[in-house]
């Protein structure tokens, strides 16, 4: 363990560097990766493991379902595999729901690290294919099968050996194969550059291993959040949340306990699961559970093993929250990136006048894809308010839980044959209150194709009702979908669009926080002259 | 002959004479209300002191942080974007992101101009060029009434793919030139930032025409108050990118010269590396707050398309203004003297990005600062001394810098010594700024061992060695006259533009006249610029870059080209050069998938920089700094080495005596008014014949 003045010294330096470790693995994936998700939204993430599978340091790109999963995924891999088995210049491959990221679309790809012959640590990392086949993206699916192929963890490579059989079977089932292609091959690549970093950083500081750093590690992340829940009253805290679901309404409920040194969340009498692609594996609703009471309570403090096993989330299986397979799960976000706001929600009953008000959720994700002579795939997503937070205004049309950004205009429109008419923000549909939720956003986008096509809903949320205020403050408007031939959104499915028309969408805006006769007149009289409001 | 640089900088103005080759240089505090005034008289002042009169200076060459304040402090004109209907947004929606996962708190940066001046217009072009809609008189009309009434006094007009098809803009900007008064500035974001993605190319756009005003006035005042003081020679305006650019041309994209500061260290550093022959280098300047690296390849600095300034969260990047402007590719790292050294939450120890700056200061300037700082940690372990620190006009306080470290380190992070915890926040300063360097080099595929390191600014030749270690880096060069400020870099700098275009186009099908045509249309309008900016049409030196990449693929990577690429042999030349490079960086190739051109980058610069006429009035050389302090350097200094846990023996040498070419071995200490330059054990220094100091590890 630290002891001497010179350990003090070196473990905070190789803390640090490990963490840049993983940075650089994490940049390196962003440069080589093909979707336009990952590469202009950076929807990915990139970590260091222990050789118990503790996750150690993560790069602070990626967006929490990415990360959250990761640190769990590990363990799921080598219950499934004998680690004994694994061997210098091995790669192990999956993309199985329940072990990665919570669906078929996000590949995690573990490369083992090797010194003096011992198996010393791992590299993770994830990211989203565009597509891996089946249904593609929609909701449509009534189990995993129909949503695309199922890779089981699996050796990418032996022993420095490209298994090309298996690259082979996920290019082959993918419409744009030769993507998959290079982006699976980039997970791989930053793996080794991580591997290579980290050779270096070991040699640097003469070490056989990362053991008493890794220590080190844990027990400071552990004692800084124990710290901060210390601070918090202890109690339990109920929170609900109603989401449009596919076809008919859901419930999500939450009953946190804040204990002395640690927070649990039990999400029983949460709806069921439905044969339907919104559900949610347990591991994705841990990842963002926790991810809201993190930033709520100790922002600053890295993820790692450590950090996060001082808060528990637990649901019994079969929910819609802890769907198990076969359950459908590729827009298992729906009810994912909803979770912030409902632990967020009993927080704010612990935390009075603390806690920032509900805000859009779910990323809005724009799936279109050619039904004529002319295919093609557009993905892009559309993003709502934030809610308000306790001392400013809510942001507007900004990713939040999720970390994903939107992909510009011009890119989208390189990318695909799509023309994007409007996207400009909506005014009033941030929810009113002293301070004011962020705004959503209308969006107008057809095709230069002349051609008809397919429109997938699965990620249209919260069109029912806008997002609650908090402290007084007014919800935020709820999303709209339409299209320009007066055809009804009315679920979460895939709508043909016919040739020259359009389609509309109007994302949700952040809820607002305090009572709206509270607020600043100078903002109001701001909001109203940049026609953000048209009130008063 | 007689050149004059000139750096306006935020506190300081530096002023640097050259008279064929000697140099006098003088500092001064900067007049921030008419920044010019407070140049115009350091200028005289300085000319008095030599007897010379402005009609006998040949070149001037003046570097400002105006536009880069206006930005910041949101000082601009007053400004209307005309836009795509639908698109009114653009600024302010940005990339939809937060730049922090977990804080919850961040801000985004107000846009320049705010909502009810984002005035949309019927119009689009697509991708391919084709023009959907066109503007007609009646709307143009409206807008021309409402850009009146608002008295808007400049204007950017932005539209969705115009770099693929500026006829709209164009027919936008003739309308209101012929319809707004002469005063109103009018830009385009096709001539401004001709590159894909909307925002960037909208915030660009944006920013120059909002500091055009303001920037053109200052330029034509300082122009004009010289002219009438008799001046007749050059004026050069020192761009972000290393370049000399013309009046005219400042006045026209005055962005360009948002970050002109740093350049001029970066510049000194090219001209040393060019001089020495060195092969790769590494610009390195330790400041008060910041450290900043750039790598530099045959002398050249590595130039990059993308800054982002302006940032209004708590310095993070992400939370700024985007500009896609060319300028050296400098990272900024949160670490110099001031750096405050604490404990986080986590219980490690930090050190930055807060700085103490100059007020408080570190703890030993004894101006009420409590927080230690890594000059403190300096003075503890003996780098720096209370007596030679600042040319002796700064009072040094060891025991508050003691003190200092004692409360907010050895207590709480359990230290056993202050020496060892002084040395902590010195090396984990020191890591931070080598970690810097590595993945910079690492990011621009260069091997950082063989690199040799060049530093300026107070903390430059302090840290050298430590970082230089930690970085395996076996050459150090500390420059004749780097503490001089950068003002001595910019009479180095050549007279250069650059012009990025995007084009996307695929290899495969390319038409191979089209590309000739567009580089011929850049290397046309270059040639205007630069030869606006020399009295005659001397020879121009072009360097042409393809951006390419894998279609789908985000990274572009950049493949010099020789040609106009005619024929099918220089196709596949770029093909087999993209082909290399791209196995080079990812390990793996893509056979298949397309090779697409993204963006062409065309640089032209003159060969022989600033026209010199010999002016016949020499000066006698002077000592250079005349502000000796009183008080005497000591010929030994102990100094603690984390390597031994000890206190180990320097010998001071007094950089102004050291003997040329004589090679002394640390560990000693070189000493100059205005740094210390540390030399460990294992490493030699010795004085370069034209001052410069080299450390070689042995």
């Amino acid at each position: 363990m630290v002891k001497n003045d010179s350990d003090i010294i070196n473990s905070n330096i190789i803390w640090n560097s490990l963490i840049s470790v993983c940075e650089e693995q994490a940049n390196s994936l962003l440069k080589a990766a093909f979707g336009p998700i990952v590469r202009e939204a950076g929807d990915l993430s990139a970590g260091v493991f222990d050789r118990k599978y503790n996750m150690i340091a993560q790069a602070i790109t990626g967006t929490p379902g990415h990360v959250n999963t990761m640190a769990k995924s590990l363990n799921e891999i080598f219950s499934k595999l004998d680690v004994n088995s694994i061997r210098e210049g091995d790669v192990l491959i999956t993309n199985d729901p329940w072990i990665g990221a919570g669906h078929l679309f996000d590949f995690i790809v573990v490369t083992p690290v090797f010194k003096n012959d011992q198996l010393i640590n791992f590299f993770a990392s994830t990211c989203h294919i565009t597509d891996v086949g089946g249904l593609g993206w929609s909701a449509e699916a009534k189990s995993v099968f129909e949503e695309g192929t199922l890779i089981p963890v699996s050796f990418l490579r032996r022993s420095f050996q490209i298994q090309e059989e298996l690259l082979s079977i996920i290019c082959t089932n993918s419409r744009v194969p030769k993507e998959a292609r290079g982006d699976i091959l980039s997970l791989m690549s930053c793996n080794d550059s991580g591997v290579e970093r980290l050779n270096n950083l070991l040699n640097k500081f003469e070490l056989v291993d990362l053991d008493i750093i890794t220590k080190f590690i844990f027990k400071q992340s552990k004692n800084a959040v124990e710290a901060r829940i210390k601070s918090l009253p202890t109690g339990t805290y109920l929170s609900t949340l109603k989401l449009d679901g596919f076809d008919k309404p859901i419930v999500l409920k939450a009953k946190l306990k804040i204990k002395e040194k640690s927070i649990s969340v039990d999400l029983s009498g949460s709806s069921p699961a439905i044969n339907r692609g919104i559900n949610c594996p347990l591991n994705y609703t841990i990842a963002y559970a926790s991810y809201g009471i993190k930033a709520a309570i100790c922002p600053e403090v890295p993820n790692n093993a450590a950090s996060l096993a001082v808060i528990q989330i637990t649901a019994p299986p079969g929910l819609i929250v802890s769907a198990e397979s076969p359950s459908p799960v590729t827009a298992r976000h729906v009810v994912g990136q909803a979770l912030p706001d409902l632990v967020l929600g009993c927080l704010s009953k612990a935390l009075p006048g603390k806690i920032l008000a509900e805000s859009a959720g779910a990323l809005w994700t724009i799936s279109i894809a050619g039904a004529g002579e002319k295919r093609f795939n557009s993905l892009n997503v559309a993003l709502g308010g934030m809610g308000a937070r306790p001392q400013s205004d809510g942001l507007s049309t900004t990713a939040f839980p999720s970390g994903v950004g939107a992909v510009s205009v011009e890119v989208a429109e390189a990318a695909a044959p799509v023309i994007y008419h409007k996207k400009e923000f909506l005014i009033n549909s941030g929810g009113s209150g002293k301070f004011r939720g962020g705004l959503g956003q209308e969006i107008i986008i057809g095709t230069s194709t002349n051609e008809p096509f397919i429109l997938s809903a699965a990620a249209f949320e919260r069109t029912k009702q806008g997002p609650a205020g908090r402290n007084g403050g007014l919800r935020g408007g709820k999303g709209e979908v339409s299209v320009s031939d007066g055809t009804k959104i009315k679920d979460k499915g895939n709508y043909l669009i016919k040739k020259g028309e359009t389609i509309r969408l109007v994302t949700p805006g952040g809820g607002g926080f305090g009572k709206a006769k509270l607020r600043n007149k100078k903002l109001q009289d701001i909001d109203v002259k940049n026609g953000l409001t048209t009130e008063h | 002959m007689n050149r004059i640089g000139i750096d306006i900088g935020g506190t300081f103005t530096d002023l640097v004479l050259d008279n064929s080759g000697k140099i006098f240089s003088k500092k001064y505090l900067t007049t921030p209300n008419n920044p010019e005034l407070g140049a115009l008289d350091g200028i005289n002042k300085l000319l008095q002191n030599y007897n010379l009169e402005v009609e006998n200076i040949d070149t001037i060459v003046h570097g400002t942080t105006i536009a880069a304040n206006a930005l910041i402090e949101r000082k601009g004109a007053k400004t209307a974007l005309i836009t795509t209907e639908g698109f009114r947004d653009v600024l302010e929606m940005r990339y939809e992101k937060r730049f922090d996962q977990y804080d919850l708190d961040i801000e985004l940066p107000k846009p320049l101009v705010p909502r009810d001046l984002r005035i949309c217009l019927n119009e689009r072009t697509l991708i391919t060029g084709e023009i959907l809609k066109k503007p007609t008189n009646r709307q143009l009309e409206k807008i021309t009434k409402l850009l009146i009434i608002e008295n808007i006094e400049a204007v950017a007009i932005a539209f969705l793919h115009s770099y693929s098809n500026p006829q709209n803009e164009q027919l936008v900007a003739r309308y209101l030139r012929q319809n707004l008064p002469k005063s109103v500035t009018i830009c385009m974001s096709s001539e401004i930032s001709p590159e894909a993605r909307e925002f960037e190319r909208f915030s660009t756009t944006v920013a120059n025409a909002y500091v055009r005003p303001l920037m053109s006035n200052y330029l034509n005042s300082f122009y004009q108050t010289l002219t009438k003081k008799g001046f007749k020679g050059n004026f050069f305006l020192m761009s972000s990118s290393g370049g000399l650019t013309s009046l005219e041309q400042a006045k026209k994209v005055p962005i360009r010269l948002v970050e002109s500061g740093p350049a001029g260290g970066i510049i000194l550093a090219s001209k040393i590396s060019k001089e020495l022959k060195e092969e790769s280098s590494i610009a390195l300047d330790i400041g008060g707050t910041t450290a900043k690296v750039c790598y530099l390849n045959q002398g050249e600095p590595f130039i990059t398309r993308r800054l982002e300034v302006a940032h209004a969260w708590k310095n993070k990047s992400g939370s700024g203004l985007p500009l896609r402007i060319p300028a050296m590719d400098l990272v900024e790292i949160g670490a110099g003297g001031g750096s405050i050294a604490k404990m986080d939450i986590l219980g490690r120890l930090v050190v930055g990005p807060e700085s103490a700056a100059s007020q408080p200061g570190p703890a030993c300037y004894n101006l009420g600062g409590e927080k230690p700082t890594v000059t403190d940690a300096n003075l503890v372990i003996g780098r720096i001394s209370e007596e030679s620190f600042g040319g002796g006009f700064i009072n040094l306080m060891l025991s508050n810098a003691k003190t200092s470290i004692k409360n907010e380190i050895v207590k709480k992070l359990h230290f056993k010594s202050t020496e060892w915890a002084a040395s902590g926040i010195i090396e984990i300063g020191e890591e931070l700024m080598a970690n810097a360097v590595r993945i910079h080099g690492i990011e621009l595929g260069k091997n950082i061992r063989d690199c040799c390191l060049i530093v300026s600014g107070g903390g430059g030749p302090i840290h050298a060695a430590g970082i230089a270690n930690k970085l395996d880096i076996r050459k150090i060069i500390v420059p004749h006259l780097a503490g001089v400020g950068s003002a001595v870099g910019f009479l180095a700098a050549p007279i250069s533009y650059e012009i990025a275009r995007s084009i996307s186009k695929f290899l495969l099908n390319l038409k191979t006249t089209e590309i000739k045509k567009i580089i011929k249309t850049i290397k046309k309008a270059i040639k205007i610029i630069l030869n606006g900016a020399s009295s005659t049409g001397r020879e121009i030196q072009f360097k042409i870059d393809a951006e390419l990449r894998y279609e789908g693929q985000g990274h572009d990577i950049s493949i010099p080209i020789e040609n106009y690429l005619e024929n099918k042999k220089e196709l596949s030349e770029l093909t087999q050069k993209f082909v290399s490079k791209y196995k080079e960086k990812f390990g793996f190739l893509m056979p298949g998938v397309r090779i697409e051109i993204v963006s062409l980058i065309v640089s032209g610069r003159l060969t022989d920089p600033i026209k010199e006429r010999v002016n016949p009035k020499k000066l006698k050389a002077k000592p250079q700094f005349q502000d000796r302090s009183q008080k005497k350097i000591l010929k030994n200094r102990k100094i603690f080495e984390i390597t031994s846990g000890k206190f180990i023996n320097y010998k001071v040498f007094d950089r102004n005596t050291l003997r040329v070419g004589v090679s002394q071995s640390g560990p000693c200490l070189i000493h100059e008014d205005q740094t210390t330059t540390v030399v460990p054990k294992g490493w030699d220094v010795c004085k370069h014949i034209k001052n410069h100091l080299i450390l070689t590890k042995r």
